[in-house]
Formats: C-alpha cells, structure tokens, sequence
C-alpha cells in the first residue's frame, strides 16, 4: 500500500501489474493470462456471417432506397406529358395562359427574389375568364414589376364615391371619399366589398398568402438544389430558367441530368409536376 | 472488390490485432464465459455494422472500446447485486506477510473488481489487463492523462482493500 501511494507521491511512471502488492500482481498476471472466452480465429469466422447478411442487408437496402427515388422522379417526369396532352385533347383550343410574378423579400432588400410561373390551364368558367381582364391590362404594362391582380372599383353613393382596391388576397386599400378607412372599419363597407368582388368576378382566395408561400418554398427549393449540384455558389448572382425541356443558368444550357433533378425538385416540394408548357423563373 | 468487401476487410485489419484485449477486458469484467463471449460478439457485430462512422484508422481502438464499455457497463449494472464499496484509503496498509492472500483466486478478483466504482474499475483494467496505454485511457475515457493515473493509483489501492475484505468474508463463512 505505501509503495503504491509512493508511486503517485513520486510520479513514478505507473506500468501494468506492478501495483507493489505481491498479491494483487499475482492476480492480475494470472488474470492477464486466462485464456480467451472466444479465440480470435473464432471470433472472426463470426464476422465473415456477419458480413453477408447485416452487412448485405444493408447494402441492398441503400440501393433499393436510391433505386426508387429515381425511379420515382422518373415515373414523375414520364407522366407529367403524357396528363396534359390528354386534357389539351378534351378541352381543344379552350385554355387560358396566366403569369404571375411573386416577388420574394428577404431579411435583407437585397435578396429579392422574382418567381415567374407560367401556367397553362384548361376547363375555363366564363368567370374566371372575367378576371383575366385586369391581369392582362397588368401584363402589358411595363412598368408594373410585380403583378398581382389588383384592380379598383368606384362605387357611387348619394354621399360620395367608394373606391375599393382588391385582389385575390382580398381588399387591399378602401378610399371613402378621399379618405383612406382603416382595416378595422371594413366590415362598415362589407356591401361595398361583395358588390366590388362581384362586379371584377375575383373570388377571394383565402389560401393565396399560403400559396405564396410554397412558391417561396419552392424558389429556396431550387436554389438549395443548385448549391448542391454546385452549379451555383454561395452569393453568386443567378437567373434561372426551368422548363420541362431545358433549365438554363446565368446563360447557360444545363445538363439533361441536372435540369431532370431541378424538376424532381419542382415535383417534391409542389406535389405536382411542372405542366408541359410550365415555366419556372428565379432570378437574384 | 465491391465496397462492402472492401470494409470488411479493413474492419478486420483494424480488428484482429484488438481481438485479445477485447476479450481479456469483457472476460476478468463478466466472469461468466458464455456471456463473454456474446458481449464480444455483439461488440464486434455491432462495430462491424456501424464501421462506416470511423474516420481514421486510430480512431477504432475508441470507438470498439466504446462499444464494449458500454455493453459491458449495462450488464453489469443489470447483475449489479452490490453496493458500490465506500473505501478510506487513508486506512492503515493491509499486512500482506501472512500468507493468507495467497488463498485468493482471479475470480475473488473479480468479484473485488466489480465491488469497485466504475470510475476507478474501468482505467484499472484497461490498464493492468488490456494493455492500454494511460494516453489510450485518457483517450477513450476523455480524462487527462494525470487524472488517470491518479485514478489508477487509487484504484489499485482500492482493489487491494476490496480483496482484503473477501479474504475476511471468506475466513468469517469458514469459521461459522
């Protein structure tokens, strides 16, 4: 015992089974010279078994995984053509084509972001073919950056004159006379309201800021992917063109490869593929 | 040579040359062999499977010790029947001159082993029977090397005490 708490006293340099207990050393060396429970050759026939099951197992799963996702994307893709022609088919010469623009602002002023999509829809109500009105008289005017939708109705009363800016978020801006109201009196102009959404044909959208949203989603979407394909670096300015048949970078016709993964990106975070005609356009 | 061949060969070059003191340190721990050699299988099973989370070479001393501390620890904390011992080492030294310690075996050592606190158990038998090195164990069990070996002086002494108290139990069972 004192020789051991010499040794630590002393800084000794400690070495294996010199414990200066006789005894303990005896035991130790005996213990140090049991022999093995399992032998390194047993031992290692085990591992080879191991291998070709857990080991295999393994392996063919990560494969079968990577298998579907690409089959999957493919499928997708595949599909996607083969839908639209069939409704192009039913609904001959009866679409419409809407664009709108979505600007994206960041934390910072800098990092805005304008998505384009272009859409091509069939099955048209007489409706909703009302409401291209104003989106069109949009469309043409230069100037507007960002389009979305608004229009304005006067609505005349004995009093005065009701000017109601609305889209299909909802009422953007009440003017009663020259005056502005405040969002908390619009319930005062609720008759107003109706008559103007009537009379424009918007339907109210309450789902509009969300969808928004899953546009912004899929910007980032497709950003990420093109950070991870390394075809983009981080701050690197971009404009990015995605159709079904080619995605062009800065420029740039990218590969068949690349352009297939940016639209399995459209179709992972939408749910749905990106229409023949479909148009995505992301720009910083 | 597909991939999967390829990792289990260098698993088992890693291996093989730790196979022993693998197995030295789960056997003087658990002293029944049968249950020896499961933990060392899974130990290795386990190991093996997860391989691909070793980045160098080196690192594989740690992290299969890792493993087999780990197994290890929950056996016995399972079979766990003693309280963990409360030692003064300040006692007086033992008096080793009368022949008596010689009576004692490797399974009293054991048995004295896992009466001691994981703390001190764990350096002490990396070191005195799996060939560690103190800067393995400072390594593996994140201390630094001076802890350690003040772990391992004082669980020396502790082990020495604990082994007295079997030979005391014993002769007092014998004498009844």
């Amino acid at each position: 015992m004192k020789e051991m708490q010499k040794q630590q006293v002393e800084g000794e340099e400690l070495e294996p089974r010199n414990t200066g207990n006789v005894q303990l050393d005896r035991l130790l060396n005996e213990a140090s010279a049991m022999p093995l429970a399992i032998s390194s050759e047993e031992m290692l026939r085990l591992i080879p078994k191991a291998n070709t099951s857990a080991f295999n197992h393994l392996s063919n799963l990560k494969w079968i995984i990577t298998g579907s996702i690409i089959l999957t994307g493919i499928v997708l893709y595949l599909i996607s053509p083969f839908k639209k022609e069939n409704s192009e088919e039913k609904n001959k010469g009866s679409y419409r084509q809407s664009t709108e623009n979505i600007s994206q602002n960041g934390s910072q002023a800098e990092d805005k972001v304008a998505v384009t999509i272009a859409q091509k829809q069939s099955n048209i109500s007489s409706n909703e073919q009302k409401v291209i009105q104003p989106i069109k008289s949009a469309i043409s005017n230069k100037n507007s950056i960002y389009l979305d939708g608004t229009t304005t109705v006067l609505l005349t009363h004995d009093d005065g004159v009701v000017s109601i800016e609305l889209n299909k978020s909802g009422v953007k801006k009440i003017i009663d006379s020259g005056v502005i109201v405040s969002q908390e009196n619009y319930s005062d102009y609720r008759t107003d309201i109706e008559k103007a959404f009537a009379q424009t044909g918007i339907k109210y959208n309450s789902s509009n800021q969300k969808s928004k949203s899953k546009q912004e989603e899929l910007a980032e979407a497709i950003i990420r992917g093109l950070h991870n394909e390394n075809l983009l670096l981080d701050g690197e300015s971009y404009d990015l063109s995605l159709t079904n048949k080619e995605a062009i970078l800065n420029g740039k016709l990218l590969s068949e490869e690349s352009k297939l993964r940016m639209l399995t990106i459209v179709a992972q975070t939408t749910g749905k593929t990106l229409p023949n005609d479909g148009k995505i356009h992301i720009r910083h | 040579m597909n991939s999967g061949e390829e990792r289990h060969k260098k698993f088992l070059e890693l291996y093989s040359p730790l196979h022993d003191r693998l197995t030295r340190f789960v056997q003087v721990l658990i002293w029944d062999r049968e249950e020896v050699r499961d933990i060392v299988s899974e130990t290795t099973l386990t190991a093996l499977e997860q391989f691909g989370k070793v980045q160098h070479p080196d690192a594989f001393l740690y992290y299969l010790f890792t493993i087999a501390r780990r197994k290890v620890n929950l056996y016995i904390t399972r079979k766990q029947r003693f309280v963990p011992m409360e030692i003064d080492i300040n006692n007086e030294p033992i008096d080793y001159s009368n022949g008596a310690f010689e009576l004692l075996n490797t399974k009293d050592l054991n048995t004295a082993l896992l009466k001691l606190p994981e703390i001190y158990r764990e350096p002490l038998v990396l070191f005195e029977l799996s060939g560690f090195s103190i800067k393995e164990i400072s390594g593996l069990l994140t201390i630094s090397e001076n802890g350690i070996k003040s772990r391992l002086v004082r669980a020396r002494i502790m082990l020495s005490k604990q082994l007295e108290g079997e030979l005391h139990e014993r002769n007092a069972k014998t004498a009844s």
